[in-house]
């Protein structure tokens, strides 16, 4: 009786579990040579959540500049798991003098990304004066 | 006897203090461009003017700002003017929330100008308008004050809802006109949360 019992709760218990954890990733199709060449910057990395950067993978970071001199960024992140993955991220820009750009537009951004997928994230600098940025990423709060 | 007394109103002092050193203060500051703001679903949260205000920028700067498409008069800067921003939404909010972070964010590009006398209806500064017009009457041979480009736009709410779970959409249209009513520039921006209670942070 007793074995049947923990058998049966064994059963509901794997159900309830792949409910919840019901997963679904992307599936992806692009050119096998794109014929747009980014120019990748060389990044440096510092890591507080092991977790956060294991599942969702910054793949590389790269810039260009508008006509009239404003710097763009974009980076191409991966979430290397079958799960989607909520975020927030914010850059923060600062002039040649290392001083930080403050602005009233200044926020933090939710950012979803499926299972799977590979995702840009591109950002304008608002100043001209900007030459350098820092992005920030911060798992989402669980609710 | 005494000493047991004594003991017992001692822990007790200690637990009392240290139960309100360890309590949660009940107002405490946050910064606005923190992710530990309130979210709700049924309104527009300050975060949300922000994000909107900034792409907005973003993409008038890329698009117009950039390719030097926007002029002004005899080769000045071009100046931009605020006409009517619509909030269709069921809410009632200031505008401003996310005008003003655009207009201020144009006017430190040093490539527009903006006007606080040249606006739909009241006058923003109306002293300045006064100044304004005095400037001209006195200055006769000189051609009056006028807007290059005029900022218009709309903010609409889009609800839904299950038996458990609400959404809401919020679509922010905004369009750059010049002087012969072409529209130089238009976007469009969605902000879309889903819940069923406020929250903090996201």
């Amino acid at each position: 009786m007793k074995t049947k019992i923990i058998f049966a709760m064994a059963a509901l218990g794997a159900i309830l579990l792949s409910a919840g954890c019901a997963t679904r990733s992307i599936n992806t199709v692009e050119a096998a040579q794109p014929e747009g060449i980014p120019y990748m910057v060389a990044d440096k990395r510092i890591i507080t959540d092991p977790s956060l950067s294991r599942n969702v993978y910054v793949i590389g970071v790269n810039e260009s500049f508008t006509e009239a001199g404003y710097k763009k960024v974009q980076i191409q992140i991966y979430n290397r798991t079958r799960s989607m993955k909520a975020f927030t991220y914010r850059v923060e820009w600062f002039d040649q003098d290392g001083m930080i750009i403050t602005s009233p537009l200044a926020n933090r951004t939710p950012i979803q990304i499926e299972g799977g997928q590979k995702r840009n994230i591109a950002v304008l600098a608002t100043s001209p004066k900007a030459v350098d940025f820092r992005f920030t990423f911060l798992e989402s709060m669980e609710r | 006897m005494f000493k047991s007394i004594l003991t017992i109103a001692l822990t007790g002092t200690c637990v009392a203090l240290l139960t309100t050193g360890c309590s949660s203060p009940k107002t405490q500051y946050v910064d606005s461009d923190s992710s530990r703001l309130i979210a709700n679903v049924d309104e527009i949260n300050i975060q949300d003017f922000a994000r909107a205000a900034d792409e907005m920028v973003q993409s008038i700067i890329e698009n117009c700002i950039s390719t030097g498409s926007l002029k002004g008069t005899n080769g000045e800067k071009p100046i931009l003017a605020i006409s009517r921003i619509v909030n269709n939404t069921s809410t009632q909010f200031d505008t401003d929330l996310l005008v003003k972070r655009i207009r201020t964010e144009l006017l430190r590009t040093g490539k527009v100008l903006t006007t606080t006398t040249l606006n739909l209806g009241v006058s923003e500064d109306p002293l300045a308008k006064e100044a304004m017009l005095m400037e001209e009457a006195l200055a006769e041979d000189q051609a009056p004050l006028v807007h290059n480009y005029t900022l218009s736009g709309k903010i609409i709410e889009v609800t839904t809802r299950t038996s458990n779970l609400r959404q809401s959409t919020y679509e922010f249209h905004l369009t750059l006109s010049d002087r012969r009513g072409l529209n130089v520039w238009e976007e469009i921006k969605n902000i879309t949360k889903q819940g069923k209670k406020p929250s903090v942070g996201f």
